[in-house]
């Protein structure tokens, strides 16, 4: 019974952060009624009240959820109803009902997660329910339970190749068939598409993985590692917007140089549309467009892991010819704001007179005023920028890019914010790198006649190590929150990075298995059309073989029990005499056999009596000596008969 | 003991001639707590057999012969009423002694027959509404005509089953006979023969047997030869468990006349034909039959 519990438990614990408090309260406390009832006879509740407790957790979630049906409800509703039946166990049926909706429970965790770690967890708690099932079919003794653990994890290894067969092959569609209601509470960790000032230095905090990349041949140095995300435009003193985007054609109009990047992107689910790509994309992926500021942007929202292939320069000239409405939004500025500032723009453009002379003297400015880079700047007031130009003079990138693209538009010339990742971590294990959420970066375009937008990073001039090496470098001080991922200890290091690595492998290969993948899976075996019927087939050859083997296996291992060591050596001892002539009947016994020999070979009389008195002695005898076997190894390794001429 | 029972096996050799197994089966059989069926054609010995076991164990024995009017009260006893005391009491039967031989016994109804059946399991009689218990050490030593003889009444399956061991005489050898034509009549030299044994060293023995250690890797070849039965189309219906019991305690007994402590795959073979042959027999009802059986179960279980 209280192994009964321990699978109630955990089944239910993984749910148990996702269903209100009073109905964990409520499962456990039916545990305990449950085992009371068991061993201190306690009585069972009668039908009417059980059918009243249903009723109210069933109210009651209706009140939490506003619904019964739907993934997290109906999780609840199965929950409940899993503890209620524990005060139903009257025959051997309801505890077999309990585990059958149990394995249930356990499926729908898929519904929440599908990391590895659950998967393991999910897998422990099948077995443990099948060990339930065993003790039942055993006329639960409870005191075997080592030995029913032990079957049911030799029955769900068996089960294994099956599992195997059934995913390899087993139809996927191209789309999944059903989408999951939508849930608002979901926390979302990533970029969003404005951007105020705190918002990447908050973002920085988190060491949750943004996306993974593999490159498929070389890899960019690490300055030129700008993940290129949504583009900014329009600032309202405050906050930068996307509004503005138009879609350019799928024949892009960038002129791309230099060397072409390669790579495969895994990106976490981020519940907003654009995908990320290095700065710049010469190939959109599919089901994605690309729009006016390079940004690829997904048909869909990223509400699930999403994998997809682009390739990029470092070197490309994009937008060359900027349109009007373009122009007018790369230069949209607040009014009346930051007069300081103002003043200082208009001075710069009297002093200088292209737009590239104006951009490196603000950024010599950056570098040799005291400004500082730093995760908490001051506050600043209503007039952000000269606040920040002139009076705090310390601020995180997205301080750097907003003033500087604020003073690059009074002066006339066209600006925007990038917002994105910039560097990343290689995992030499994998062969990937990963790029997380501290790696977050804003960083300042301008548009130049004749070269298009072009990149400049004031955060650069602020601290070069932010660009050359990782915000970790760039920053006076350790990150607190950092913790565990920014570990210097070694081997913790590689520990994390062999998690990542296996993390990053499972949902390549288990999560990422999709359609594609598996025809070009089954092209490897020379299915090249793969129908349903060829699946089918497949399914049934591979299924059958495999029963083969098993059935092969079970034949070999009864036809040749394991023996003991006395057992064996004996068998050699036989083996010994079998080729001199005397092979023994699998239904001699060794006197019969000894004699035998003897009575044919009166030579070996004295060592084959002393060898089969031995094996006797040790074979059914009680307590045999301890010695005795060692001299038995001696005696039968020292037996070499000879033939008889 | 054991230079006491080479002895007692010895003296039975003098007078059953050329029988040396067939007498350490039935010993074996006997220190198992079993009871014996003895069958075969008539004149082969089976009678001078049983007597002579009894006498060599210095056991008290009644005879009782077999016959198709025999009533069960003729075995187990009747109430008699005595006309000076006015009252009726027990007259205790031929089945009330140490070594009962229940000779031709399938001569006789099957409603005689199974009087010696709560007898030979339960070793107590019941009988007028009181519960007697037999004297200890208690054996039947049954004899038998091959049931296709006229005037047999085949004993039904129960009291076979009862039976540990069915054992064969066989013609004797050529050599043997002479000795039986040239020698002294046998009924007189089993008057002179003395007991080697008491009933006191016959319990002890008994207590004995179940002391001889059966190892794991036995007990394995001998469920193994039990599910062989089991589950082979061959035989009509497996060994019962009391069939491998009986298996095992005859092996156990087996090893004890050898002077061993632990019992041995041979022991097994040796002692199986003659305790599963009765039992696994289908209604063929051929002697040749049934030891074939025990010959292919033997040769089919491998000694693990």
């Amino acid at each position: 019974m209280l192994w009964i519990l321990a699978c109630q438990a955990m089944v239910i614990a993984p749910h148990l952060l996702r269903i209100p408090v009073w109905l964990s309260i409520m499962s456990a406390g039916v545990g305990i009624w449950g085992y009371k009832a068991v061993s201190a006879k306690w009585k069972y509740p009668r039908r009417i009240i059980l059918l009243l407790m249903v009723i109210i957790a069933s109210t009651g979630i209706f009140i939490n959820y506003g619904t019964l049906i739907g993934r997290n409800a109906g999780v609840a509703l199965l929950i409940t109803m899993l503890s209620l039946k524990i005060l139903e166990f009257k025959t051997h049926k309801d505890v077999i009902l309990f585990v059958y909706l149990g394995y249930f429970l356990v499926v729908t965790n898929f519904l929440f997660s599908q990391t590895m770690l659950i998967a393991i967890y999910m897998l422990a708690v099948s077995i443990g329910l099948t060990s339930t099932l065993i003790m039942l079919s055993r006329h639960g003794s409870e005191l075997n339970l080592g030995k029913n653990v032990k079957q049911a994890v030799m029955m769900t290894l068996q089960a294994i190749p099956l599992m195997l067969v059934m995913f390899v092959l087993f139809p996927r569609l191209p789309s999944p068939l059903w989408f999951l209601p939508e849930d608002n509470s979901r926390a979302v960790t990533g970029l969003s598409d404005t951007m105020k000032p705190g918002a990447i230095s908050e973002l920085s905090r988190s060491d949750a993985v943004a996306f993974r990349v593999s490159f498929s041949d070389a890899i960019p140095p690490a300055s030129q590692l700008y993940w290129r995300g949504p583009v900014l435009w329009q600032y309202d003193g405050k906050t930068w917007h996307t509004s503005y985007q138009k879609f350019l054609k799928r024949n892009m109009q960038g002129k791309y140089s230099g060397k072409k990047y390669t790579y495969t992107i895994t990106l976490e689910p981020h519940q907003q549309y654009w995908l990320f790509a290095l700065d710049t994309p010469s190939s959109i992926p599919p089901d994605s467009y690309i729009n006016n500021g390079y940004s690829l942007i997904s048909r869909n929202r990223i509400r699930n892991l999403y994998q997809y292939t682009s390739s990029s320069y470092t070197r490309y000239i994009i937008g060359d010819k900027l349109s009007l409405a373009e122009k007018k939004s790369a230069l949209q500025l607040p009014e009346n704001l930051n007069p300081k500032t103002g003043k200082w723009a208009r001075e710069i453009n009297r002093r200088f007179a292209t737009a590239e002379e104006k951009a490196k003297y603000i950024l010599g400015y950056f570098r040799e005023k005291p400004f500082s880079y730093t995760l908490s700047p001051p506050l600043l007031g209503q007039n952000a920028v000269d606040d920040f130009l002139f009076n705090t003079r310390s601020g995180f990138c997205e301080h750097y890019a907003s003033s500087f693209v604020y003073l690059m538009r009074l002066m006339n010339v066209p600006a925007r914010i990038v917002l994105g990742y910039q560097g990343g971590e290689y995992n030499n294990l994998g062969k990937y790198m990963i790029v997380r959420q501290s790696d977050a970066h804003a960083w300042a375009e301008i548009w130049v006649r004749g070269k298009g937008w072009i990149r400049i990073d004031p955060t650069g001039a602020v601290s070069p190590d932010r660009v050359e090496k990782s915000i970790e470098a760039a920053l006076p001080f350790r990150v607190s929150s950092g913790g565990l991922m920014r570990s210097d200890n070694p081997v913790l290091r590689t520990l994390i990075l062999y998690w990542d690595s296996a993390n990053y492998k499972w949902h390549n290969w288990v999560l990422g298995y999709d359609s594609a993948k598996q025809s070009s899976l089954l092209e490897k075996f020379g299915i090249n059309s793969a129908s349903w019927e060829d699946i089918a087939i497949s399914i049934m050859v591979s299924l059958g073989s495999m029963l083969l083997l098993i059935a092969l296996w079970v034949n070999m291992s009864n036809r040749r029990p394991r023996k003991d060591p006395t057992c064996r050596l004996y068998l050699k001892f036989c083996q010994k005499l079998g080729r001199i002539g005397f092979r023994q009947m699998a239904h001699e016994g060794p006197i019969d056999y000894a004699t035998r020999v003897t009575g044919k070979r009166l030579d070996l009389k004295d060592e084959v009596d002393l060898i089969t008195h031995i094996y006797i002695k040790l074979r059914y005898s009680r307590n045999p000596p301890t010695n005795l076997f060692s001299q038995y190894k001696k005696c039968i390794r020292k037996f070499h008969p000879r033939k008889n001429k | 003991m054991n230079t006491t029972i080479n002895f007692l096996i010895n003296q039975a050799n003098e007078i059953i001639l050329g029988k040396e197994k067939q007498i350490r089966l039935s010993l074996a059989c006997l220190f198992a707590r079993g009871h014996l069926l003895i069958e075969d054609l008539p004149g082969m010995g089976k009678t001078t057999l049983a007597q002579l076991l009894a006498r060599l164990m210095g056991l008290q024995y009644n005879r009782i012969q077999f016959t198709s009017d025999l009533l069960p009260s003729d075995i187990i006893g009747a109430a008699i009423y005595d006309r000076d005391k006015g009252e009726f009491y027990f007259h205790p039967g031929p089945v009330f002694t140490q070594v009962v031989l229940a000779d031709e016994i399938n001569r006789a109804t099957p409603k005689a027959q199974s009087a010696l059946l709560e007898a030979m399991e339960e070793r107590q009689i019941t009988a007028e509404g009181e519960t007697r218990d037999l004297p200890e050490p208690f054996f039947v030593i049954a004899t038998q005509n091959p049931t296709y003889h006229t005037g047999t009444f085949p004993l039904p399956e129960s009291q076979f089953d009862r039976f540990m061991m069915r054992i064969e005489l066989g013609f004797p050898s050529r050599q043997a006979e002479r000795s039986i034509l040239t020698g002294r009549d046998r009924s007189i030299l089993l008057q002179t023969i003395k007991p080697c044994l008491t009933s006191e060293q016959v319990l002890k023995i008994q207590s004995l047997v179940p002391q001889v250690h059966v190892s794991d890797a036995l007990l394995d070849y001998l469920q193994d030869l039990v599910d062989f039965t089991r589950n082979d189309s061959s035989t009509s219906n497996g060994l019962s468990p009391r069939g491998s019991l009986a298996l095992m305690r005859s092996a156990q007994s087996w090893a004890f006349l050898d002077g061993r402590d632990a019992v041995i795959p041979e022991d097994v073979q040796i002692i199986l034909p003659s305790v599963v042959g009765h039992r696994l027999r289908q209604y063929t009802d051929n002697l040749s039959d049934t030891s074939s059986i025990a010959q292919k179960l033997l040769k089919s279980v491998a000694i693990p």
